[in-house]
């Protein structure tokens, strides 16, 4: 059987990257280790939060699975930051963590052209024009001109409880050592990170009588764009905190703790750190929170989000009973660390195809990053990446200023990361535009071109933005005591709906709440939105310049060797891309800019020539 | 990139960005100044001020009219010709309007200003070519020649500004940086990692915080006025009695182009006065003005010139040369050039007449300071002198710390800015907006006050490109 694309991995990067790929209609094989865990969530069984739920309804925007199979599965909604202003409005939803995988798995199971295959990948098979396809450990090759890596934490995986460690991919499934070494025969460079998780308990041992719940929203909000409402059961999570004997269990046990002991050296992600860290590196604080997160309805498995840990298991089980409301509990399975290797995502293009190996596309962990969200979106981009790149089409490259997934790929290939990357609304310079309100509005444009929106979806947006333009006009015109609706609409003490009540004409055209969430939106934050929108218009001077492939920055005088150095080694498209890495100063910059000014000048003045020579 | 289609739904962006303002005519005293406009508001914000019988929106590209400018606040009222031409047939392919007026530069400082209030940002040096060569307006070749020049002399620029930054003007904008910086962290904390239980700043602590900051700029704006400054680089003119000190003043304050301002009230002593050389102001005190000490009049002039030095950045040590060198010259330049903190320029006076200073004595001065021969009778060597008095400043071996700020327009705009952002940071919490509004002025106020320090943040690296070139041009 011949492919196109050939997905190495099935989680939540894998999964996005081979339905964008088998949608766009390109014949797609999905190798996995098992295909009863593709959608495996390693983590916590809940998707969204902070950024993160702007990166998955991003996701969705662009036709891509996270949001709806949440939906499918939620058993909690919560919108944070309700207190604060749209821009950091998150969806966050618990999810039933088999039901997810196994929704997940049915939904990859659906398209004619996409094939999936147990196998452990072995190798990246590469000629001179590029990628060729990948061959398994039992010697199988399979061909493809296309190849998207998503191997999580495969990549020579090592597991640490305490002072035992071995090589496994996740737990209880086996590692991919050879395709490292592939890898490196290939020509990338290899980096290694740690992340970690905590103890699972058994739900009957906990006692939750004496803990805080943690309800839902009574209103439950879709994370898809496609679905209007959820009819989903909500169960509570629980709250409880370390306490100092807690904390003295830990601390007496350091000369256990791998993270402490210099067995793991790679790097942990830093806002998600193990209990051991944060005892360590917070002293003064004698507690900690932790949220106890039901795996599924009827699961008896609960998530110990907040004491990720590597302790040894007699210590895990000590660490738990100090704890209120777990004095009984029963561990089910062990937290652990994982210690994998991760391809330095500066080696890529923003398309996310390698450098090195034309043709090989690199997802999630593999690059650095932590977290489903994050995944799926390099996921769907590499996917649509791959369709498009044999297609001979330009790339989908989304900007820092229309969305997280941007800012995520921009930050990856530009800076790279020396941590386990997560995405915050912080890091999105332009976030009070990059809203989840209105992912559909800045992105499903891309998603309909690429075919993986539908046109009745798409003409859905279209009536959307009509209504909304329709209705922003009307409020302009409509006056009220010689005051517009829309000036009214800027007052705190209005709303939409306010209006509708002194505008019965208003009230008359029966808007849906979505437009009227825009409308108020972009009428209540007017200015801020006007000042983000003339800082975009700055940005983008830079990032239009481009700069041609394979640059030979050596041969531009005036550069200095670190600029050269690091402009050679990320190879930026864009001037704007390069004035972003550290290490390239505005001086730089600004030789950058007149080498390149003067190229575009001979150009012309050649084609002059010629024309004129004709 | 993602390619955008235009007729996709959501929200579209705008075309160009801000305007900007500067005086492009040489900087002091003329006949004729220019002040420029260039940027999608050119027209509108120069209507602000410039009036004529036919309004300059009306006005075709490429035609000028007659008008007078009218500042308010400053009840100025004063006859210009406004030349319009329009993108993207210009020299930076937006929008120009060039404002002609009177070369004086009271009336160009509160003209920019008041082109600044109606919108206009005040251009970074530079920035009128910058926009040129970045809109494909000019051609590259010759802004690589340029290039190679300014390569030359960046250290000698970079010293200028670190010079300029060297004392506590970079200190207090570092200080309302960190502060800036740390407010906006606690602010990104309390919005990012809501889900972890960290504590969240309240926000009428942020505005505490806000207003403490917005007073930390006001004040550092506001010490001290637009050019030109009332202060300068204090100067004092040493030597022994007869050496030529007056004559000196004379020639450099006296009937000169170098001079602007003599202020009375403000100068501290009647032998001071201030004059600009390039941009730079310099405060004469003439110590021959100060009272006998009852000692012999050679020894009473050493005192007077150590008592000068004390509170000078730069000696300008006179010495008669048209006699040896005294053992009272020799010791005051000894003692002048064994001073930290003080420039030394020796000058050789009289040029006019037959030079008597020994060799060995001429190379001896020539050792430890620099040495300029003129005759301040008839004007020689005068510019000469001048250029060693801007580069002694500009290459630090002037100390300024005599005055804590020595704003430029560009640091006062910069510093305004900034002020303004925390003013709507502030404004923001009072609405009841959430933080990140008042995260997204914090992060304007950054850049702000960036540009002060010369960290240009990520997305404003271009205002350094063409840093090197003079504003306005």
């Amino acid at each position: 059987m011949q492919y196109d694309v050939i997905v190495g991995g099935g989680g939540h990067a894998g999964c996005e990257a081979a339905l964008a790929a088998a949608r766009m209609g390109a014949r797609t094989l999905l190798i996995t280790i098992s295909r009863a865990s593709i959608g495996r969530m390693s983590c916590n069984p809940a998707v969204g939060g902070l950024a993160k739920g702007q990166l998955a309804r991003e996701v969705d925007a662009l036709g891509g699975e996270i949001a709806k199979v949440t939906d499918e599965t939620s058993i909690q909604f919560r919108m944070l930051n309700r207190k604060k202003g749209p821009a950091v409005h998150s969806p966050r939803a618990q999810v039933d963590r088999l039901l997810y995988e196994r929704t997940m798995q049915e939904h990859v199971s659906r398209p004619d052209r996409l094939h999936i295959v147990e196998a452990v990948a072995a190798g990246v098979m590469a000629g001179d024009d590029g990628v060729a396809g990948v061959v398994s450990e039992g010697g199988t090759r399979y061909a493809a001109p296309r190849v998207v890596l998503t191997t999580g934490t495969f990549l020579r995986g090592v597991i640490h409880i305490g002072t035992d460690q071995y090589q496994a991919g996740r737990i209880d499934e086996p590692p991919a050592n050879a395709l490292s070494e592939s890898l490196e025969r290939l020509g990338l460079e290899l980096g290694r990170l740690k992340t970690g998780t905590p103890p699972r308990l058994d739900r009957t041992s906990i006692n939750y009588d004496i803990l805080e719940a943690q309800e839902g929203d009574e209103t439950p909000l879709p994370f898809s764009y496609s679905n209007y409402r959820l009819d989903r059961p909500s169960v509570p999570c629980h709250l409880t905190r370390t306490t100092p004997t807690t904390h003295d269990i830990i601390r007496d046990n350091l000369d256990r703790a791998p993270l402490y002991t210099g067995q793991i050296k790679s790097t942990g992600p830093r806002y998600c750190p193990s209990i051991e860290t944060k005892i360590v590196r917070f002293p003064d604080k004698d507690s900690h929170l932790i949220f106890l997160e039901p795996e599924g309805i009827d699961s008896n498995v609960v998530y110990c989000n907040g004491i990720a840990t590597s302790v040894p298991r007699d210590v895990q089980d000590r660490v738990v009973h100090s704890i209120p409301g777990l004095e009984r509990a029963r561990i089910g399975r062990y937290g652990y660390a994982i210690e994998y290797d991760f391809v330095p995502p500066t080696q890529e293009l923003p398309s996310l195809e390698s450098r090195a190996v034309p043709g090989l596309y690199l997802a999630g962990q593999i690059n650095g990053t932590s977290g489903y969200e994050e995944a799926a979106g390099q996921g769907i981009v590499a996917g649509i990446n791959a369709v498009k790149g044999l297609r001979g089409e330009e790339p989908l490259v989304l900007s820092r200023t229309e969305a997280y997934i941007g800012v995520l790929i921009d930050d990856l290939v530009t800076k790279g990361t020396d941590e386990p990357y997560r995405m915050f609304t912080s890091r999105a310079e332009y976030r009070l535009l990059l809203r989840q309100d209105n992912a559909d509005r800045r992105l499903m444009k891309y998603g309909h071109q690429c075919g993986l929106i539908s046109d009745e979806q798409y003409d859905r947006l279209r009536r959307k933005e009509d209504q909304i333009a329709a209705a922003l006009e009307y409020l302009d015109t409509r006056r009220r005591n010689g005051t517009s609706l829309r000036q009214l609409l800027k007052r705190t003490e209005h709303t939409f709906e306010s209006l509708e009540t002194i505008d019965p004409q208003l009230a008359a055209r029966r808007l849906p709440g979505s437009v009227k969430q825009q409308v108020e939106i972009e009428t209540k934050y007017e200015g801020y939105i006007a000042r983000q929108m003339r800082q975009i218009s700055r940005f983008k001077r830079l990032e239009d310049k481009r700069i041609p492939a394979n640059l030979d920055y050596a041969n531009i005088t005036g550069l200095t060797i670190e600029a050269v150095q690091k402009l050679s080694a990320v190879g930026p498209v864009s001037v704007g891309q390069a004035s972003r890495i550290s290490g390239v100063s505005p001086a730089d910059v600004s030789v950058l800019l007149v080498y390149l000014g003067r190229r575009q000048v001979k150009k012309k003045t050649a084609k002059g020539e010629r024309k004129h020579s004709e | 990139m993602a390619d955008n289609d235009p007729q996709a739904p959501g929200p579209q962006l705008p075309a160009a960005a801000d305007t900007i303002v500067a005086t492009s005519s040489p900087a002091g005293r003329s006949h004729r100044a220019i002040v420029r406009l260039s940027g999608p508001e050119a027209v509108q914000i120069a209507s602000g001020v410039f009036t004529a019988d036919e309004p300059i929106c009306r006005l075709g590209s490429y035609t000028s009219t007659s008008g007078f400018v009218t500042i308010e606040p400053d009840q100025i009222r004063c006859p210009a010709t406004a030349y319009v031409m329009l993108a993207p047939r210009s020299y930076t392919r937006e929008d120009i309007v060039e404002l002609h007026t009177f070369g004086a530069p009271p009336l160009l400082a509160a003209l920019t200003d008041a082109l600044a209030g109606g919108g206009a940002r005040l251009a970074e040096p530079g920035e009128f070519t910058k926009r040129a060569v970045l809109n494909g307006r000019i051609d590259l070749t010759q802004a690589e020649a340029v290039q190679a020049v300014i390569r030359a002399r960046s250290a000698a620029e970079l010293r200028v500004s670190q010079s300029q930054l060297a004392g506590s003007l970079r200190d207090a904008a570092e200080k309302l940086r960190s502060g800036t910086r740390q407010l906006l962290a606690q602010i990104e904390a309390s919005v990012d990692f809501v889900e972890q239980g960290i504590e969240t700043i309240e926000p009428s602590n942020a505005t505490a915080e806000i207003a403490r900051l917005r007073a930390e700029a006001e004040a550092l704006a506001g010490a001290e006025p637009a050019a030109p400054p009332k202060d300068g680089v204090a100067t004092a003119i040493c030597g022994l009695p007869n050496a030529g000190k007056s004559s000196l003043l004379n020639a450099l304050a006296g009937h000169d182009r170098g001079i602007v301002t003599h202020l009375p009230g403000t100068t501290r002593d009647t032998g001071e006065h201030l004059v600009e050389v390039d941009g730079t102001a310099f405060r004469l005190i003439d110590t021959a003005g100060l009272g006998p000490t009852g000692h012999g009049p050679e020894a009473q002039a050493v005192e007077r010139a150590n008592a000068a030095a004390e509170a000078a950045d730069l000696a300008l040590l006179v010495i008669d040369g048209s006699q040896p060198l005294r053992a009272g010259a020799r010791e005051l330049w000894e003692r002048l050039t064994a001073r930290t903190g003080v420039g030394v320029i020796a000058l050789i006076n009289k040029s006019d007449r037959p030079c008597r200073i020994s060799v060995p004595d001429k190379s001896r001065l020539a050792q430890r300071c620099p040495v300029v021969s003129i005759s301040a009778l008839r004007g020689d060597g005068l510019d000469d002198l001048r250029a060693e008095m801007v580069r002694m400043v500009r290459s630090d071996a002037v100390s300024c710390s005599a005055h804590p700020f020595w704003l430029t327009a560009r640091h006062r705009s910069a510093l305004r800015r900034a002020a303004q952002a925390l003013g709507c940071a502030k404004a923001a919490l009072a609405d009841g907006l959430g933080l990140e509004f008042a995260a997204a002025d914090l992060r304007d106020t950054l850049t702000a006050v960036g540009d002060i320090v010369g960290a240009t943040p990520d997305d404003d690296i271009l205002a350094t490109i063409f840093s090197q070139f003079c504003v306005g041009k």
